[in-house]
């Protein structure tokens, strides 16, 4: 059948360069040939599993490719862009790379790095598939430059079910900021930190001020305090950020020297009860601490359970590529509904296309699944997810740093004003 | 290394081949160091410099991007942890290095395994250090576990009322304020924002550091107490002098050109420290033990704002010039001679 195929590939080619058709045209009948440089920071355990199943996806629909995974460990992806940025000031271009949507694929744009994929949205019908928030997160001046793998939801609050049933808390369906007041309470008094926090690395202490900030002032609000369109001095976020100040006494003594996988387990353990933590953790827990999902740990969300922070990493294609037919073959496979299963099952996400059967998947990433499709979307700003420039989302970072020292949420707001109006 | 090579080829351009030999190295570093430090400086000046979009319009005033950074909160507290750690580093990593050295050279057996012994530390990467002493240093199991089981935290609350917890890396706070006494003595200092005094979570950090390098200066001091002649000591040992008065007037004097050649390498390892705190406590709470290295990668990686990046890794450049090159000239001067 392969054999076959290419057989039907190079008689096609032959014929094809003496009626003097270009190469790209025929690509298109018969599958992309040629190499496809793939540039990703994905390159431990789950993730790199999943990064094959996207290139098992391509190879199988183009028989001829030839995928080179380029692929730059660390730092959740600082060192690849430190990479890339240096390839493409060369004019050395992959044919598709990762990247955040938001300010990080903005840069891409601004520099006229990334190609338009408005036409592909339109011809194969994505734009009728995917959430158009998030869409939009991806799109400048009406035209969309990249497509998202899977998307991992930002806003989820853990807890241990054990710790929780020994102070004799029960939560509602909405968790509000005085559910948690009062359930700290009770831990307290059972000698049991109410927050799991590991923030030696400050993005997580941010993650947690973003999501009790969503929670309190609502999506919409949270987008135009992000663009500089609302005053970050505004007395519901001041009320969000004495919030947030509060929490911090809640935590581990410890969480200044501890990093988010080590909250996790001290979640696991019961030392403390409450963890807020993108759904990465939700791996963590099952795998690495080996709790059950409903039987040890349970997860709500601070404020509108509809809400649904979101943190994607998208591919785009290159705009001085070599292998053009090449790339666009790799961005069609990963918007195969069945490479988004594929992929979002190895990674612990939600498929970027709504239209896919989700039935194969986890219990909790069903759950997810159904709340990205129905619920209100909001691009996370500390994982550079927002449609602004990347320096807002390390002002938030810095601010919060600040923050932790000297509870001042004035200097804060005052800081954020600055950053987002820039 | 390349200002001694400079002086010698200088001297003998027109006659010596091993000239010609050496241009190449040198086009080589010319371009790669030097042309590379002015592009930098020139990227530092540009408004909105990016690798796909290379614009090199000025800001206004020009030097915009450097009265930014200057004015950063975060730059502030970065070079007020730079110099205290570079001090605090110095002093214990030199001090402690002479101790080992003298304690060493001492020894009447096992010589040989005690200096590869305290040697060893600097042999290990800077990120396992990190990760080793964040876990000591943590408030919680490590080394505040000994203190509790040990009696004195317990001895320490019968004496001062609260039991010995130190927090280490996670304590907020900022000893002593010379913001007052700054903000007379430099220009501008009435825009300083951090809190200059010496933050106790860069404590820990500079134990670490100075833990891995204090065996680099022993091994100096070692090469330094070598070289003393053997005589000398008989004599003072005839003259009666003590082996405190030997060290004190004797071997330590003579070990001085050591000690200096130690601080100028350990201070230019110290103003350019990224990996040991990046791994042991982050940028700490309210940049505690944050250094310009870091504010150097985030701004440039995360931020995406190169200029800025540039600009402070020019500041960083100037810092180690400041150390190194009147050393530089010193020791180019003694060769010369």
């Amino acid at each position: 059948m392969l054999r076959k195929k290419k057989l039907i590939a190079s008689v096609a080619v032959i014929s094809a360069s003496l009626l003097g058709i270009s190469q790209a045209e025929v690509a298109s009948a018969a599958g992309a040939t040629g190499k496809v440089e793939v540039f990703s920071w994905w390159t431990s355990g789950s993730e790199s599993a999943a990064l094959n199943a996207i290139y098992a996806g391509t190879k199988k629909a183009n028989p001829g490719i030839e995928i080179v995974n380029a692929a730059v460990a660390g730092g959740a992806g600082t060192n690849a862009r430190q990479v890339l940025a240096t390839r493409l000031a060369a004019g050395d271009t992959p044919e598709s790379w990762q990247s955040h949507p938001g300010g990080d694929l903005k840069g891409y744009v601004d520099q006229s790095a990334a190609l338009d994929l408005t036409s592909l949205y339109k011809s194969e019908g994505w734009s009728k598939v995917v959430p158009k928030a998030l869409q939009d997160s991806m799109s400048y001046n009406g035209k969309v430059y990249s497509v998202l793998t899977g998307i991992h939801r930002a806003n989820t609050l853990w807890y241990n079910k054990a710790a929780l049933r020994k102070a004799g808390v029960t939560l509602p369906a909405v968790v509000t900021f005085a559910d948690l007041s009062a359930a700290a309470a009770k831990l307290q008094a059972k000698k049991i930190a109410p927050l799991c926090l590991g923030d030696k690395d400050i993005w997580t202490a941010a993650q947690l001020l973003e999501e009790t900030l969503v929670g309190e002032v609502g999506a919409a609000t949270f987008n135009n305090l992000v663009a500089g369109k609302a005053s970050w001095s505004d007395a519901k976020v001041q009320t969000a950020i004495s919030h947030f100040n509060t929490m911090l006494t809640w935590a581990n003594s410890d969480h200044k020297a501890l990093d988010w996988t080590g909250a996790v387990a001290a979640l696991a353990n019961g030392t403390c009860a409450f963890n807020v933590m993108g759904d990465w953790a939700y791996g963590e827990l099952q795998v690495k601490q080996g709790k059950k999902d409903g039987v040890d740990f349970g997860y709500a969300v601070i404020g509108d359970p509809k809400v649904f922070v979101t943190v994607g990493d998208s591919f785009v294609i290159g705009a001085k590529a070599a292998n053009k037919a090449g790339a666009e073959a790799f961005i069609k496979s990963i918007m195969d509904p069945k490479v988004q299963v594929a992929f979002n099952k190895l990674k612990g996400s939600v498929p970027y296309r709504t239209d896919v059967s989700t039935a194969s998947l986890g219990v909790y990433q069903r759950g997810a699944a159904k709340t990205l499709a129905t619920g209100t979307l909001v691009a996370s700003l500390v994982h550079g997810q927002q449609l602004v420039a990347a320096s807002v989302s390390q002002a938030f970072s810095d601010a919060t740093t600040v923050l932790e020292a000297n509870q001042d949420g004035k200097a804060f707001a005052k800081a954020m004003d600055a950053a987002a109006k820039a | 290394m390349s200002t001694k090579s400079a002086g010698i080829s200088r001297r003998k351009l027109r006659v010596n081949p091993a000239a010609v030999a050496l241009a190449p190295s040198f086009i080589l570093v010319f371009i790669f160091v030097y042309v590379f430090i002015a592009y930098t400086i020139r990227i530092s000046l540009s408004k909105s410099w990016m690798p796909g979009l290379q614009n090199f319009d000025l800001p206004t005033p020009w030097y915009g991007t450097y009265h930014d950074l200057f004015t950063n909160f975060r730059f502030q507290a970065d070079l007020r942890n730079t110099v205290v750690f570079t001090v605090l580093f110095l002093i214990l990593a030199v001090v402690a290095g002479l101790f080992l050295a003298i304690a060493v050279s001492n020894m009447a057996k096992s010589k040989v395994f005690f200096r590869n012994l305290f040697l060893m530390p600097y042999a290990v990467s800077f990120i396992v250090t990190g990760v080793i002493w964040r876990w000591i240093f943590n408030p919680v199991s490590g080394v505040n576990l000994l203190l509790k089981y040990s009696g004195i935290s317990s001895l320490y609350e019968k004496v001062f009322g609260s039991p010995l917890k130190p927090q280490w890396m996670t304590s907020p706070e900022v000893f002593g304020n010379m913001n007052s006494l700054l903000s007379n003595v430099i220009p501008g200092g009435d825009s300083l924002q951090a809190q200059m005094g010496v933050p106790i979570a860069l404590l820990p950090v500079i134990f670490a550091a100075a833990w891995q390098l204090c065996g680099f200066a022993m091994a100096m001091f070692l090469a330094g107490l070598a070289s003393i002649p053997h005589e000398l000591r008989e004599a003072a040992a005839i003259d009666r002098a003590s082996g405190f008065r030997y060290y004190w007037s004797i071997a330590i004097p003579s070990l001085i050109p050591m000690a200096v050649t130690a601080t100028v390498i350990l201070t230019s390892t110290s103003l350019k420290i990224f990996d040991l705190i990046y791994a042991m406590s982050g940028s700490g709470i309210g940049f505690s033990t944050d250094m310009p290295g870091i504010y150097v990668y985030e701004s440039m990686y995360k931020a995406l704002r190169y200029p800025l990046g540039a600009a402070a890794s020019v500041v960083m450049l100037v810092l180690v010039s400041a150390v190194v090159l009147p050393y530089l000239v010193r020791f180019n001067k003694g060769t010369e001679e």
